[in-house]
């Protein structure tokens, strides 16, 4: 059987994203008076991100559409495989560290 | 106000230096006794005089303090040999492997070591943290060979909990803490930065003990059981143990005792400091008490919900508070609680005599501790506190003045909270008004029970008394049980009607209830709505009430709304006001015209449109008054009609008999075919099923119809003359299947979604044949409550019947721990002012709350704004 190729965009479950310019990208962090590591995080290697190129660095935009009170925008910032591993190691210490308690 | 004596600034963490531990120890402990033949604490061991003092009456050697007053002095151990502290293991680990075992600097060159230095300088945020530079830092120096003398690379191995290896080649030696020591201290300090270590406060030396500190006996106080046997403390038992080993230790290396005998001793100190700091190490065994206790040291007295920290300082108890049990009371509002009079006179709060009150003062003074709403304490000008009793009540009443402070009994309107566990929600702990009553329970509005999910099977609720005018105004405006009418979570009321206030109203509104003019006053005059809502006059012109006349004195004047009502039959064709059942409620300016109030209309926890539509446009005043009035109005008038139950609401005549055994039959001669066919071979398998699951799957069906079909015969004959069937359609309680099940047939019993199968091999039990696949064997129970089981049915009824307790007790036990973990994570989350949600270091997590902007209990049904409501409203309005 050869694989079809499918491009995911066109699914309609997956929301529409975009890359922000640097210039949206500021403007966004002035509004809301945020530095880049305080924005929620995407990784690199998400399906979408790699189907339009966005690299560590930047900010997506997605807009949601069914919500009911209309479309709803979310910005992530991406980030690579290596501070995903970093972050994943303080949240893993505290789920154990919680965990040893519990009894 | 309140003087906070010293604001502590910051909190500075670092290692206890061995020096420090001397410096701050009042004596060298060296014997490992407590006390002696005469019970009195022997010099120099670990119960002396001057570690601080446990018996009243006697003095502190140290601080000369009294017992109580002297918090205790610590003492040090001196180790005949350095140990590992475990709590560091895993960092000396670290900083071993990225030093130079020869030259003890960080196997970083020069440019490395700016590089890092560099980013260290720069970064601060979530995504690259200090701690993350200086992880990189360390790891590339465990990976290089010393730039600096060039000496072999060996690998450092840890062996959980405390033991380091290092290896090379093949060759594999043993580090001792001394050892281990010896390379910590030859780390240059101008390396501690990329090593992680303050060099203000902290040495990575001292990671390994050297000394140990002895707390004081405050800290492990010892008891004396009644048969005066003294018991020690599982601290001072565990300090014995380091003690004894220790001496033994130096005693034999000063004797010059062989190598292999020593380093026995040393490991077994080791172990006793070891689990001296944290009993449940992994890897090693735990110590033990005599009698085979584990012991509780240190690590334990602090984690865990019976810790320190969970259960000392996160856990606080409360003064101000009462705890009862809790009944109904129909007649007092929902914003209220009734409180007995015996623990209104034991609660208090403070209220400051001014020239205004000093006379309505006076009189509660007056009353004494005894009398609610009495007094009992003044507080004078000066501070001073005063109790007031019935002999020196009139007395401390004329010396009352502006300036004083009264201790007053809870009395009538003082707001309180009222609370019920488990608090799962912040409707769970609401503020209610006082009304102080006889007896002695809390007495509770039966609309406000559904957010508490309270009971009056023997639930207690607690209460606390705000203290300040602050506090107690804030708890009336936001935490009022009338403004939380509308679920903060769905935006649908959550208190409201329940059970006969339901059938209730159905049994008032529907169509041909008439009432007479005297019995409609009577009720009017029981609910307090006569000369309230409604006039005397008003029963001079009319002689005979329809119930939706008596309905419609509650609503609002200018309220016009049109719903289904919960027992809409959902006809296929929608009649809409013209509804021959009466079941579509048709309300015009403030009048019921048509339509029969029922679940639909105000029942909590349901998306009930009329209480919906009152609290939200009218506001919660018109809520709550609504919902006091319509109680005790439906009280009234369900007492007069009466609503009963009994074994015949079920009762089904022959005919409807003999047409469910009819269906039961044939399903079960389709059960048999299908058994057949699939003994035959002839059963066609379906797609991802095997031969058997079809067959399972196809008789599950057959018989799921089967008791559809058999319920629906027996609906038949359920109609709206018995009073079971009335509770289920409006929606007091129960459904028509509970009610089938009664008149008609059980259905299948399942466990795990399947038909009953296990018990004896190849049978469910031993009354059939093994291998029977048909229903009966199989646990379908085709009699109905009202029949009685068969001895089988009975027993298949309980298996299913015990799967559901099962599932909800390990359901509670999970949910309860997926709330505290949610709980945990999501406390700190804020809406900003610009409306997005963020966590406490100020990181977005949503840049809209709830991606939505909106606030159920402010929408309607989810939306913004209810725009056919708006245009309706605006039509009637023009025609006027």
């Amino acid at each position: 059987m050869t694989k079809k190729k499918i491009n995911i965009l066109d699914n309609e479950f997956v929301p529409q994203h975009t890359i922000l310019t640097e210039e949206e990208s500021n403007e966004l962090l002035q509004k809301y008076n945020v530095t880049y590591d305080k924005l929620p995080l995407i990784l690199e290697s998400d399906p979408v991100v790699k189907i339009i190129g966005a690299k560590p660095g930047n900010i997506i935009k997605i807009v949601r559409g069914y919500s009911p009170a209309g479309k709803s925008v979310f910005y992530r910032y991406v980030i690579g495989e290596d501070v995903k591993e970093t972050l994943e190691e303080e949240v893993l210490d505290e789920i154990v560290e919680d965990d040893s308690g519990e009894e | 106000m309140f003087k906070v004596p010293k604001v502590i600034d910051k909190i500075q963490f670092g290692v206890l230096s061995p020096d420090d531990v001397r410096k701050m120890s009042v004596l060298r402990v060296i014997t490992a006794d407590t006390y002696d033949d005469d019970g009195y604490p022997i010099e120099k061991g670990l119960m002396d005089q001057r570690l601080g003092v446990i018996d009243p009456g006697l003095k502190c050697k140290t601080c000369g303090q009294k017992f109580g007053d002297c918090s205790g002095h610590f003492g040090h151990i001196e180790l005949a040999r350095p140990v590992i502290h475990v709590g560091h293991a895993k960092d000396v680990h670290k900083i071993l492997k990225s030093v130079c075992r020869d030259c003890g600097k960080l196997k970083l060159d020069d440019a490395q070591r700016q590089h890092y230095r560099e980013q260290l300088e720069q970064t601060s945020d979530r995504l690259k943290s200090k701690e993350t530079v200086i992880k990189e830092g360390m790891d590339k120096a465990a990976k290089s060979v010393c730039p600096w003398c060039g000496s072999d690379k060996r690998n450092i191995k840890f062996e959980k909990p405390y033991t380091f290896y290092e290896e090379w080649d093949e060759e594999r030696n043993k580090l001792t803490p001394i050892d281990v020591r010896e390379r910590l201290e030859k780390i240059p300090v101008e390396d501690y930065d990329l090593i992680g270590v303050n060099k203000d406060v902290s040495k990575p030396e001292w990671m390994v003990l050297t000394v140990l500190p002895v707390p004081p006996v405050t800290v492990r106080p010892s008891i004396t059981l009644e048969s005066s046997v003294r018991s020690e403390d599982d601290l001072t038992h565990k300090l014995v143990d380091i003690i004894r080993i220790n001496q033994r230790l130096r005693e034999n290396i000063d004797a010059g005792a062989p190598q292999l005998i020593v380093e026995d001793l040393w490991e077994l100190l080791q172990y006793h400091v070891t689990t001296y700091f944290n009993n449940s190490t992994s890897g090693i065994p735990p110590a033990r008490h005599r009698s085979g206790r584990i012991l509780k040291t240190i690590s334990q007295r602090l984690s865990g919900k019976e810790g320190r920290f969970r259960s000392n300082l996160s856990g606080k108890r409360v003064d101000f508070s009462a705890r009862t049990v809790v009944s109904p009371d129909p007649y007092i509002s929902i914003n209220e609680v009734g409180v007995p009079e015996f623990v209104a006179c034991e609660l208090t709060v403070p209220e400051r005599v001014t020239a205004n009150n000093l006379e309505e003062m006076k009189k509660i003074v007056r009353n004494g501790p005894n009398k609610n709403p009495g007094a009992n304490y003044i507080i004078r000008s000066d501070g001073r506190r005063k109790k007031i009793t019935d002999t020196t009540k009139d007395d401390v009443a004329e010396e009352l003045d502006v300036g004083f402070t009264v201790e007053r009994q809870l009395r009538d309107g003082d707001i309180v909270l009222f609370n019920r566990q488990p608090s799962l929600h912040r409707l769970s702990i609401m503020a209610h008004e006082v009304r102080v009553m006889p007896y002695k329970t809390f007495r509770l509005n039966l609309c406000v029970c559904p957010p508490y999910n309270a009971d009056f099977d023997g639930d207690e609720m607690n209460l606390h008394l705000p203290q300040t005018e602050e506090a107690r105004s804030e708890a009336g405006i936001i935490m009022k049980v009338q403004e939380n009418i509308i679920s903060p979570r769905y935006g649908e009321p959550v208190i409201g009607g329940m059970q006969d206030y339901i059938s209730g109203a159905y049994l008032m509104t529907r169509d041909g209830s008439e009432f007479p003019a005297e019995e409609v006053q009577e009720s009017f005059y029981e609910s307090g709505l006569l000369q309230n809502k409604i006039e005397v006059d008003a029963f001079n012109e009319r002689k005979v009430w329809t119930g939706k006349e008596l309905f419609e004195v509650l609503l609002p004047k200018d309220l016009s709304l049109e719903f289904r009502s919960k027992a809409c039959r959902k006809c296929e064709k929608c009649e809409f006001e013209n509804c021959k059942y009466d079941n579509y409620v048709v309300i015009k300016e403030g009048k019921l015209l048509k339509g029969v109030i029922d679940g639909a209309a105000f029942k909590a926890r349901s998306s009930c449109k009329l209480l919906d539509k009152i609290v939200k446009d009218y506001g919660s005043d018109e809520g709550r008054e609504f919902l006091d009035s319509v109680t005790k109005l439906i009280i009234s008038i369900i007492m007069k009609v009466g609503l009963t139950t009994g074994i015949d609401d079920v009762d089904i005549p022959e005919e409807g008999l003999e047409r469910i055994d009819e269906i039961l039959e044939n399903a079960h001669n389709k059960v048999l075919e299908n058994i057949e066919a699939y003994n035959r071979g002839e059963l066609e398998k379906q797609p991802g099923q095997t031969l058997e699951d079809t067959l399972e799957n196809r008789i599950m069906a057959e018989l799921a119809k089967a008791r559809d079909n058999a319920g629906a015969a027996a609906e038949k004959y359920l109609g709206m003359k018995r009073h079971a069937v009335i509770m289920a359609k409006t929606g007091a309680k129960g459904n028509m299947l509970d009610l089938t099940q009664m008149a008609a047939c059980l259905g299948q019993m399942t466990v795990r979604g399947k038909r009953l199968h296990r018990g004896y091999q190849e049978r469910s039990l031993p009354h059939f044949k093994p291998g029977d696949r048909s229903a009966k064997a199989r646990g379908f129970v085709s009699s109905s409550y009202r029949k009685g089981l068969s001895p089988t049915e009975f027993f298949f009824h309980s298996m299913g019947g015990r799967e559901g307790l099962v599932d909800t007790a390990v359901r509670t036990a999970q949910s309860g721990y997926m709330q505290r973990r949610l709980i945990n994570a999501l406390q700190d989350l804020k809406v900003e002012k610009d409306r997005s949600v963020r966590d406490n270091s100020n990181n977005i997590i949503q840049f809209e709350y709830g991606e939505d902007g909106v606030d159920p209990s402010r929408s309607s049904y989810g939306e913004a704004v209810d725009i056919d409501w708006i245009i309706h409203k605006t039509v009637t309005m023009r025609k006027e």
